[in-house]
């Protein structure tokens, strides 16, 4: 196994509250897989993959739970050893290529630095270099004029494909993508996922994909995690979830999503629960059709089936 | 279908200056947001505008409301030509936009919001007028929200408070600037079945701006494709959808994602490479060319212009065209 995260709980302090963002998550990513983290703004899928290069805000505070990557528990490593996790064993990608470009930086110095931080004993020459090779395995055209320029001179789709390919450059054996094409056109969209499947076979590198985009998930999932409110609802194979989605939860998404018409057409109404004082039962319970008593007073716990689990009382009874 | 269309633009095109002057040069650059669209739209017919961004779908949209003025090319509503910030035209046409936090004034309670539109048409209108533009837009009781400011509104329900605003004046036409991009998607459904049952009930038509074609299928009976300010295909959805012509449109629906995990061809083989040339040096001839599978020496030279290809179908491309009629010749 890869990354196995057992039972994380991250919490935000805000005006003298804790915001549950990620509250007992367990997911496990194996080498060369591509597994989707899927859900809606504020589901906290965005929180655990910041947790895993531990990368999160100040005011996110990391209440329990373990992040096993190779091994090694990332909560208990100092400083140090963390830069060696970050970019050498885990690569990330984000949504705004541009933004976290240095605008003051030449597009290939840019490269060139993140290699060198990685192995010192890197020469300037082997560097460039290097810098260069790695425009051309992220299929930039041009990659002597692309070297050159400054990341404003860059569309967003090659400016995407520079991002990828610093998050490469060191060859991890993870790649966290968030949201990396939710800003790009239909047909760039295309080759930036088409480049991903090819770096992946290449390099055999797993990624965790976090989207809301089901129609992306669709395409590049292996296995689809699904959160609601900081917590996992459905864990499948991405074709099992798409064509039998079990939690109530999953089934609205795929509908709403407008990626697959079957299941039920309800309206679906209200929103997601407060996350400074989530309900004591199921997450889900204000919009879900299915809700009885229990879900009322009781977190669902995890029902396996065959490859996947969901976190609903619909399918088990309390052991 | 009636045979006036409620508003129909002629050769509508929309230029943006860039840069300076040039010592020798006596020619000013320009982006070409918008370069000749003739686009028709009647009662009850939702035509959809799509294309990837950079294409000018969104300008168009701003000076068929009549928010922008257009460099060439005019505006009929109802047949008469109407000139830029026309009033009648303006209560006619009413806007939905993208983004509903800068769409709403921040220091205004959302009651002040919703009796501006009554207020600047010179309208009477009292709190129960906008109490039931709330609960028409499901924001009840209305009254609860009447002194809330938009900051204390989530995303939703924002954009609900924009729909009611647009639907204030009962438009003929709202122009909707991609609808739901930028909200969750239960929260897109909600507001999709929303606007499909406005219509019914304020007897409004729709011109819908996106990129989304799921969302497009699903309220639209007519598709305009754009690429680099010209439409290159029009027709009805299903003609659109299942039997497109143009390569771009082509090139375009098989980008889209297929939604299943076991059709994968979309990601393993992009349908085309490259990106959209920019609007300033836009290529001679036909503006695809550039990355079209099918571009022959004539496209560089010659640019299309809109032809028949079948029912209500236009497409302007010459090429697939004369492919097509030969075909047709063997047959």
């Amino acid at each position: 196994m890869l990354l196995s995260i057992r039972d994380l709980k991250i919490y935000y302090h805000t005006q003298g509250n804790y915001l549950k963002a990620v509250d007992g998550v367990s997911l496990e990513i194996k080498e060369g897989e591509v597994v989707a983290l899927v859900g809606e703004s504020g589901s906290g899928k965005s929180t655990v993959a910041l947790a895993i290069p531990k990368l999160l805000p100040r005011s996110a505070a990391i209440m329990g739970g373990q992040i096993i990557f190779q091994g090694k528990n990332i909560l208990d490593l100092d400083n140090d050893e963390l830069r060696h996790v970050r970019g050498k064993m885990v690569g990330i990608v984000f949504q705004e290529p541009v933004s976290y470009l240095n605008p003051l930086m030449k597009i290939g110095e840019q490269i060139a630095e993140a290699l060198k931080t990685h192995s010192s004993n890197l020469m300037s020459e082997e560097a460039v270099s290097a810098a260069k090779s790695i425009l051309k395995k992220v299929r930039v055209p041009d990659v002597d004029r692309t070297y050159d320029c400054y990341p404003h001179q860059l569309s967003g789709g090659m400016a995407q494909r520079v991002g990828i390919g610093i998050a490469i450059s060191c060859e991890p054996s993870l790649l966290i993508a968030d949201e990396p094409t939710s800003n790009l056109d239909l047909t760039v969209q295309a080759q930036i996922l088409h480049l991903l499947k090819g770096l992946m076979r290449e390099l055999n590198l797993a990624i965790l994909f976090i989207s809301h985009n089901l129609g992306v998930v669709s395409g590049m999932a292996d296995r689809v995690v699904v959160m609601y409110a900081g917590r996992i609802a459905e864990e499948a194979p991405v074709q099992a979830l798409f064509n039998n989605p079990l939690h109530p939860y999953s089934k609205l998404l795929l509908h709403a999503s407008r990626v697959t018409r079957h299941g039920e057409t309800s309206e679906v109404s209200g929103s997601l629960p407060d996350p400074t004082n989530p309900p004591e039962g199921c997450r889900f319970i204000a919009r879900c059709p299915f809700a009885r008593a229990q879900c009322r007073t009781d977190p669902p716990a995890a029902f396996p089936d065959l490859n996947s689990r969901v976190y609903c009382w619909l399918y088990g009874e309390k052991k | 279908m009636s045979h006036t269309a409620i508003l129909a633009c002629r050769n509508i095109s929309k230029y943006y200056p860039v840069g300076k002057k040039g010592l020798l040069s006596s020619t000013k650059k320009s982006v070409k947001a918008v370069n000749g669209v003739t686009l028709e739209i009647h009662e009850g017919e939702n035509t959809a505008i799509v294309g990837e961004s950079g294409c000018g779908k969104t300008t168009l949209g701003r000076i068929l409301c009549g928010l922008l003025e257009p460099t060439g090319g005019f505006v009929e509503y109802l047949g008469l030509h109407m000139d830029y910030l026309n009033r009648d035209f303006a209560r006619a046409v009413q806007p939905i936009f993208q983004d509903p936090y800068s769409a709403l004034n921040p220091r205004k309670t959302v009651m002040k919001i919703l009796a501006k539109p009554f207020k600047i048409h010179g309208i009477h209108y009292d709190e129960t007028n906008i109490c039931d533009l709330l609960e028409n837009v499901r924001l009840s009781p209305g009254k609860s929200f009447l002194d809330r400011y938009p900051h204390e509104l989530s995303g939703g329900q924002r954009q609900r408070v924009v729909i009611a605003r647009a639907l204030a004046l009962k438009p003929k036409l709202i122009v909707a600037d991609e609808p739901v991009s930028g909200l969750d998607a239960t929260v897109q459904e909600q507001i999709l079945k929303l606007m499909e049952m406005l219509q019914e009930t304020y007897e409004t038509t729709y011109l819908v701006i996106s990129h989304d074609i799921s969302l497009v299928e699903s309220m639209c009976t007519r598709i305009a494709v754009m690429y680099l300010g010209k439409i290159v295909e029009i027709g009805p959805t299903k003609s659109i959808l299942h039997h497109s012509l143009h390569p771009y449109t082509l090139a375009l629906l098989r980008s889209f994602p297929s939604g299943d995990p076991k059709k994968r061809d979309w990601i393993d083989s992009p349908p085309i490479l490259g990106e959209v040339p920019s609007p300033v040096d836009v290529p001679s001839g036909c503006a695809f060319r550039t990355r079209c599978p099918l571009a022959v020496d004539e496209c560089a030279i010659k640019e299309p212009i809109m032809e028949l290809s079948g029912t209500d179908h236009y497409i302007s491309c010459p090429v697939v065209l004369r492919a097509q009629t030969s075909l047709h010749m063997e047959k």
